[in-house]
């Protein structure tokens, strides 16, 4: 989409984020890349382990739909993605 | 484009999603991942990757395949194995129901007729099998000259075996026996109905020698006449001729069409007249009915 290739124009995405990214539907799925690991998995929360960070996602009926190479797709009601406060590296 | 096939994983083991670690090293991708209980966690991988994720089994983790879902779930969506299946199973049953060829065997100088029979039995090439054979059987021998028949079902061929007999009945004519000729009756056997003259009666053509019945007390039975016959007929014919033997030969062939055989003719004589000649001969016609 030309707004994000814009947007990503002025940020180096790369160096500012190493490669994390989370695109994400209020109450739908999202498309998480640059996942590390996953430190928790419930059906309410996913804990996704970044290199810079963690990010809580929250919701209903959530699982992963495909996990491969750090890109990762979460099906279900997504409510919330936050970042876990004091899980900065 | 093409389905992935993938199986379907249990993984068992304190926080189980730490395993999902460890396949993401190996670069294997994970499906549909679902966490079922705090130890439990059922994940799905390719085919080909599932003997690498099995191999990650060990004393914290039990990997175990659960294939009874994702199988039958593959199999539910093969719609065209569905009707592959549902049209040979039909085929199946109703090719059994349909005979595909007919053969008629031994029955030499009969094919005529065995094939009005099978004709008016509607037994034909992908027509239904006959569904009583017996009757089939029984109307092919009714045949003159079939001495036995056999109607067999082989696969999808109706298969009919006929033998013929050697001594072909021959048909029986009915009604009463006639005389072919005009003369004098001089030997009449009947071995069966009711003879109307005498020895020595004269008989014209076409009069009743024999009447196809018989009469037995109050009753009277219809037969087929079994009879025969010998009528002395005496011939004079007047014909032009420029000698006696060719007036001979003329009067032979305007009566009987030819010579009739020497055997059969008891006189004969020529005599001029002013006409011509008159011949004259005498000679027996034998006749016979179902005899």
């Amino acid at each position: 989409m030309r707004l994000y290739s814009e947007i990503f124009k002025k940020i180096n995405v790369s160096e500012l984020f190493e490669g994390a990214r989370c695109d994400f539907f209020p109450f739908g799925g999202g498309y998480f890349q640059g996942v590390k690991s996953i430190g928790e998995l419930s059906e309410e929360r996913i804990l996704l382990v970044f290199k810079r960070a963690d990010v809580l996602v929250t919701g209903e009926n959530l699982s992963l739909e495909k996990y491969f190479e750090g890109d990762l797709k979460i099906a279900g009601k997504i409510r919330s993605v936050s970042i876990v406060e004091g899980s900065e590296k | 484009m093409r389905e992935r096939r993938l199986v379907r994983l249990l993984v068992q083991g304190i926080s189980p999603e730490r395993l999902l670690l460890k396949i993401r090293r190996l670069r294997i991708p994970i499906y549909n991942v679902k966490k079922v209980s705090a130890t439990k966690l059922l994940l799905s991988v390719k085919t080909k990757d599932e003997k690498k994720v099995l191999a990650l089994e060990n004393s914290v983790y039990k990997i175990a395949a659960v294939y009874k879902d994702e199988r039958l779930k593959n199999l539910l969506k093969r719609t065209g194995l569905w009707i592959g299946i549902a049209c040979f199973l039909a085929l199946t049953l109703l090719s059994g129901s349909f005979c595909l060829s007919v053969n008629v065997v031994g029955a030499e100088g009969l094919e005529h007729e065995i094939k009005e029979v099978l004709t008016e039995e509607k037994v034909k090439p992908f027509s239904r099998f006959p569904k009583d054979t017996n009757r089939l059987s029984a109307r092919i021998l009714g045949v003159d000259g079939v001495a036995f028949c056999s109607v067999k079902r082989l696969g999808t061929t109706l298969l009919i075996e006929v033998v013929t007999s050697p001594f072909q009945k021959a048909k029986q004519e009915s009604g009463d026996m006639k005389a072919e000729v005009f003369g004098e009756l001089t030997e009449l056997c009947v071995l069966s109905g009711t003879s109307q003259k005498k020895i020595g009666e004269k008989v014209s053509a076409g009069e009743t020698l024999v009447c196809g019945y018989v009469i037995a007390g109050e009753t009277k039975t219809e037969v087929f006449v079994r009879a025969f016959a010998r009528i002395r007929v005496r011939v004079q014919i007047t014909v032009r001729a420029q000698s006696p033997a060719v007036a001979f030969a003329k009067a032979c062939f305007e009566e009987f069409g030819g010579f009739l055989p020497s055997e059969e003719i008891e006189e004969k004589s020529v005599q001029e007249t002013t006409d011509g000649y008159l011949v004259t001969i005498v000679y027996t016609a034998v006749q016979s009915m179902n005899f």
